[in-house]
């Protein structure tokens, strides 16, 4: 057993205890809940779990066990649950030929499993039931042990969709009167499932815990495909495998005060290595000997060093996904026919790609643009200080921000600026006069229309605001501003901008507005 | 340890000897210097003790002195020797000597016999362990099998030996010395020890009947009730009111276990059956069930039976199919009447409300106020009419008060109480119940083995529940939770995980099964979160000190740079390291503060819509300064720190 445990343990890089705990819950009656905690790594867990058991139910395992794992995302009804849960457990697959039925054991009430926990209940009873018959057929004599396994992944979704239906789970064994033992396998903590503190039994409590740096890469090294021959010059020759890992060690070193997932780091290692050992697989190509060799120790020294700032810039744009892996390791593959032994000391410039994410703006006509800005100014600064902002005297002479005023109140909460919290909503009328004002100060168009006098004027101006009108709607469809009140309102629209703080300084830069002398908070 | 004092050894040693045998056997406690000495059974012991050790010497078994005035010659001449391993617990023999028989000759013999000695005997624990120094001395007397570690001791071949029935004749409990390894003929002993062991943990045995406790009398009030139904044909109702994990579920089944045959027994659960409907069609299915056809058949012809309406209809009530009973239900108008027909069945019923106080839940009580009613129209000896008894489980205090009036007023009131455990000791004669169980059931089979292992097994157990260790961590949890099933899951835990490499209980392990079934701080969870998580948290407490109670990412992030650059700006240097904090991209927090609202550590404050970009939606923060203040000590980046204590 111990052989066997040591194993498991390698195979999936986890604690020897762990396992044992593993084994010990499976095969033994008790205890009849778990709760296995895995923030880290819950699939290694679960294909963990599924080892232990296939292995119980094989013939050196000795046990007459039947399990299911059921992913409680794709379980989001009762009746998905239970049916699920039977059919699994019964390995029973719905076909064309049995008229995609469920799994049902003869019994005139089967068809009713699915409508109320007693019917799962009794689902599972004659499961139990079936098991200890079959176990007894296989064998003259009466099974070590029958058990039905059933393990929930993802639990924490129970509590949104199915809250009534945890507890009875929980004490599964003793409701359905069978030997079961119910598993869940959760990211979160076991308090953040339960619906009510107290009417929950406490579970048997397994926490699994987080991988050591030795552990986490030898999850990495492993997944390294064994698959192709020697002689092939792909990044995956069995002769890098040595290179493979320090490369690893290396991605761990840069990323580690970044993350610590083994997906996340297995994602980066696998959009890297192919550009990584790629001048190596140019010397390969020029090489004369047939036989191919693994990079000298200073070889490999330096071929980290090369790739190190590349390392640091993957981690930036990929970890939160602004770009894709593919596209990534396209723009940042070294240039063709660059050879280790002769590599410069620097990586050239990663030529620059169109799929990354960005938030430019896209080409709008002059007015949206102004609009654009004006609601941006509309939502940042307090509505009283407009007419500071962008009121004239009489002389037509900007009036200038007074700095300073009354001094400020004492006490209270520190002042968060707007431009941090988020922008205002605004009425429909102070976005058209901050609009005009910007029109009539920034616009040299707008201006001589002003000089028009009489009917033409107001033509004008009635064509003009039709024609804002118009791109406002325009922009809400775009999402770059968004109408906080119910469509059907025609009065007292309110509005919000839905530019960031760099899209509004870029628009400024494009209209040629001085944006921070607006702004009633330093930007 | 110096020689010197090796060499006055025998003075001291002497001296109390000679006192001791001036008073004449009048071995009072009076004599600290004596008792001080008594651990030189160990023989080896190094003279120079220390001196705030006597008292505890003081309290030593009496029974030792006479043992070491006799042996003080030995020590004598054992004073030369150098060294004995602290570990060496042949105090065990020694001390089980009777007064009289204490002489070097039989010491010898008794030594011969023990081979391994544990680390921590009970003894060991009792009286003081002598750590004063490494350069103890060796015992002089050939030992035959001479461990010095007891590591090595273990050869499966070597059985350990239990001290034989004259030592223990002043009557204590035997001193059997554990070895740490078990060889393989006791290895089968040991797993259906732990299949035994478990398997009583799993369903503990109740108080014996004699004791006598609350949960005792609730059995024997629960049972005269049924015993009234069952027997007499009352409609009885009563409610079992206890915490949870109190024992009332089994203290129902053991009731009920006096009647099985004699009555139909109906259990639902408020958990399970949510609503009346549901519970209605499952008492239907467990009285077709229990009851079936022929039960049925037997009933007084009446048309309004629900039952009997569907034997009639030929719909196939009951039918054997491969030998199982499976059952068509009375159709659901049916329903509601059936519960009026539960005391005309052809065998008193019994009902189990398990979460009495979820039922009261339901639309109008409708259930209960059925239920209690059929109860109260039960009469005694009517023709046709047989018992009715609800008993209800729960565990909040005031479901008498959620019972409608008139659903009340046809309440018995009638509350019998269950206890849990109230005090650690009877938590440890709950486990010595469980524990001490019989691995073996097969007598015939009771070799030498199986009785060595019962004798070790049993002293195992005796030794882990006497140990203080263990009496600390019990009352740790018990300052916790009295539920006694907490308990009862850890045990299981170092129970299965027993091997034969380790085969009895450690107090200190066991500590840590118990307290890996408590839930984890949230300092621990907060010390494994990365550079970036922490960050933002640091940055949320800046937050609510400056009076803000929400935040949104920008304001986070704002901070988290303002504070970058000023680290930078003024690098404070540790060491030879200077010591600036790592800037992080902002896709990069941005992705961590995701990953903070995921774990539930920042909480929105408002729902999120379409019009509120997510780094302005506002969060709160869910995290302790003390918790946090923990966690960024644990993550020793003084950076952190520093400016983790600027938010004061």
């Amino acid at each position: 057993m111990n052989d066997y445990t040591t194993q498991v343990a390698d195979d999936f890089c986890c604690d020897e205890e762990l396992v044992q705990q593993v084994i010990s819950l499976t095969t033994s009656p008790t205890p009849s809940f778990a709760y296995v905690y895995d923030a880290q790594t819950p699939e290694n867990t679960r294909n963990m779990l599924q080892c232990v058991l296939a292995r119980s139910t094989s013939a050196c395992g000795g046990m007459n066990i039947a399990y299911a794992f059921i992913n409680c995302v794709a379980c989001f009804s009762q009746r998905l649950l239970f049916d699920t849960t039977l059919n699994t457990l019964m390995k029973h697959r719905s076909t064309w030929n049995n008229g995609f039925g469920l799994w049902e054991d003869g019994a005139l009430e089967a068809g009713n499993w699915n409508d109320s926990l007693d019917g799962f209940f009794r689902g599972l009873n004659s499961c139990y039931a079936m098991l200890l018959k079959g176990g007894a057929a296989d064998d003259r004599r009466p099974p070590v042990s029958t058990k039905i396994v059933l393990v929930f992944e993802r639990p924490e979704k129970l509590k949104e969709t199915l809250p009534g239906i945890v507890m009875p789970l929980a004490r599964l064994h003793e409701m359905a009167k069978a030997n079961i033992t119910t598993i869940f396998l959760g990211e979160t903590e076991w308090e953040n499932i339960t619906p009510h503190a107290g009417t929950l039994p406490d579970p048997h409590r397994i926490t699994v815990q987080t991988l050591s740096k030795e552990a986490l890469m030898r999850m990495i090294t492993k997944k390294f495909p064994d698959t192709y021959p020697e002689t092939s010059l792909s990044p995956y020759n069995p002769t890098l495998k040595t290179l493979f890992a320090h490369f690893v060690e290396t991605v761990y070193n840069v990323c580690s005060p970044f993350t610590v997932e083994p997906k996340e780091l297995a994602y980066l290692v696998a959009a890297r290595w192919p550009g990584f050992v790629s001048p190596l697989l140019e010397d390969w190509k020029h090489q004369n000997s047939e036989e191919l060799q693994g990079p000298s120790e200073e070889s490999r020294i330096r071929l980290i060093k090369l790739f190190m700032p590349s390392l640091s810039n993957a981690v930036e744009s990929l970890y939160p996904r602004l770009l894709s892996a593919k596209e990534w390791s396209n723009t940042n593959t070294p240039p063709n026919g660059m050879r280790l032994s002769r590599a410069a000391a620097k990586l050239p410039q990663a030529s620059t790609t169109s799929s990354v994410i960005t938030d430019e703006l896209p080409e709008l006509p002059k007015i949206s643009n102004f609009i654009l800005l004006a609601s941006f100014l509309a939502s940042h600064n307090p509505a009283k200080t407009d007419a500071r902002m962008f009121g004239r005297n009489m002389d037509d002479k900007k009036r200038k921000r007074k700095k300073g005023g009354s001094p400020r109140k004492q006490g209270g909460s520190a002042k968060v600026s707007q431009l941090l919290q988020g922008p205002m909503t605004f009425p429909y009328d102070r976005l058209i006069a901050i609009l005009g004002a910007l029109l009539l100060e920034y616009d040299d168009g707008a201006r001589q229309s002003l000089s028009f006098s009489g009917s033409i004027l107001n033509v004008e101006s009635e064509v003009f605001r039709i024609q804002t009108n118009a791109l406002i709607q325009d922009l809400m469809s775009k999402h770059l501003l968004h109408r906080t009140t119910a469509p059907e309102r025609f009065d007292s629209m309110q509005f919000k901008c839905g530019i960031t703080q760099e899209q509004g300084l870029a628009l400024a830069r494009r209209l040629g507005i001085p944006l921070a002398e607006l702004m009633w908070d330093p930007m | 340890m110096p020689k010197r004092k090796a060499v006055d050894a025998p003075a001291q040693v002497q001296g109390p000897a000679k006192r001791v045998t001036r008073s004449t056997g009048a071995l009072s406690t009076t004599q600290p210097v004596a008792n001080a000495t008594s651990p030189t059974k160990r023989r080896g012991r190094p003279p120079g003790l220390p001196a705030n050790t006597v008292p505890k010497f003081a309290k030593a078994n009496t029974r030792n002195r006479s043992n070491t005035i006799s042996s003080s010659k030995e020590n004598e001449r054992l004073d030369d020797e150098e060294e004995e391993d602290d570990d060496e617990l042949n105090i065990a023999s020694e001390v089980e000597k009777p007064v009289g028989s204490a002489r070097p000759s039989q010491k010898v013999v008794q030594d011969s016999i023990i081979v391994a000695a544990p680390r921590r005997s009970r003894l060991a624990t009792q009286q003081p362990t002598v750590k004063s120094s490494k350069s103890s001395t060796q015992p002089s007397h050939p030992r035959t099998a001479p461990p010095e570690t007891s590591d090595e001791v273990d050869t499966p071949s070597e059985l350990p030996e239990v001290a034989s029935p004259s030592k223990t004749a002043l009557g204590k409990r035997p001193q059997i010395v554990l070895p740490k390894i078990i060889p393989s003929k006791l290895a089968d002993h040991l797993s259906s020890q732990k299949q035994a062991c478990l398997a009583a943990l799993h369903d503990p045995p109740l108080a014996p009947d004699d004791e006598d406790v609350v949960n005792n009398l609730a059995l024997k009030q629960l049972t005269d009730l049924m015993r009234g139904t069952v027997e007499r044909g009352e409609g009885n109702s009563c409610l079992v009111l206890g915490p949870a994990g109190s024992g009332k579920t089994r203290i129902f089944e053991k009731a009920v276990s006096n009647f099985s045959g004699k009555s139909v027994v109906i259990r639902l659960s408020g958990f399970v059956q949510h609503n009346d409907r549901l519970a209605m069609r499952e008492i239907a299915r467990q009285v077709v069930e229990q009851t079936g056809n022929d039960k049925f058949s037997s009933l007084p012809s009446d048309d309004e039976n629900p039952f009997l309406d569907d034997t009639n209809a030929g719909e196939a009530s009951t039918s054997d199919v491969d030998g199982q009973i499976s059952i068509a239900l009375p159709p659901a108008s049916h329903l509601p009447s059936l519960i009026a027909q539960l005391s005309s069945l052809s065998l008193p019923v019994i009902l189990l409300l398990d979460g009495f106080h979820l039922f009261t839940g339901h639309a109008r009580q409708a259930l209960l106020y059925c239920l209690l009613d059929a109860v109260q129209s039960c009469r005694v000896g009517a023709e046709g009419q047989k018992g009715l008894a609800v008993v209800g489980l729960t565990s909040r205090v005031d479901v008498i008060n959620l019972l409608e009036k008139r659903v009340k007023s046809r309440f018995s009131h009638r509350i019998l109480r269950t206890a849990g455990m109230a005090s650690i000791d009877e938590w440890k004669c709950m486990l010595r119940r469980c524990l001490i169980t019989e691995g073996d059931k097969q007598d015939d089979h009771r070799d030498s083995s199986s009785q060595e292992w019962r004798k070790l097994w049993d002293y195992s157990i005796e030794r882990f529940l006497d140990d203080k260790a263990t009496s600390d961590g019990f009352k740790d949890l018990f300052g916790l939770t009295k539920d006694v099933r907490l308990l009862l899951k850890s045990m299981s835990g170092a129970i299965g995980s027993l091997s034969p490499s380790s085969p009895f209980l450690d107090p200190s392990r066991v500590r840590s099964y118990l307290s890996s079934q408590r839930c984890s701080s949230r300092a621990d969870i907060l010390s494994k979160l990365n550079y970036p998580l922490i960050s933002m948290l640091i940055a949320a407490e800046h937050v609510r000190i400056s009076g803000h109670d929400a935040f949104t990412f920008e304001q986070l992030y704002e901070l988290f740079r303002i504070q970058v650059r000023m680290s930078s700006a003024a690098p404070v240097a540790m060491g030879a390291s200077a010591l600036g904090m790592v800037n992080v991209s902002r896709g990069i927090l941005m992705g961590g503060f995701e990953q903070l609202a995921q774990m539930g550590l920042f909480v929105p404050t408002m729902a999120p819509s379409v019009g509120v970009a997510k780094q302005f939606v506002k969060h709160r923060c869910n995290v302790e300064r003390e918790d946090l203040r923990i966690a960024v000590g644990n993550t020793q980046q003084t950076n952190l720190k520093k400016w983790l204590s600027k938010a004061q």
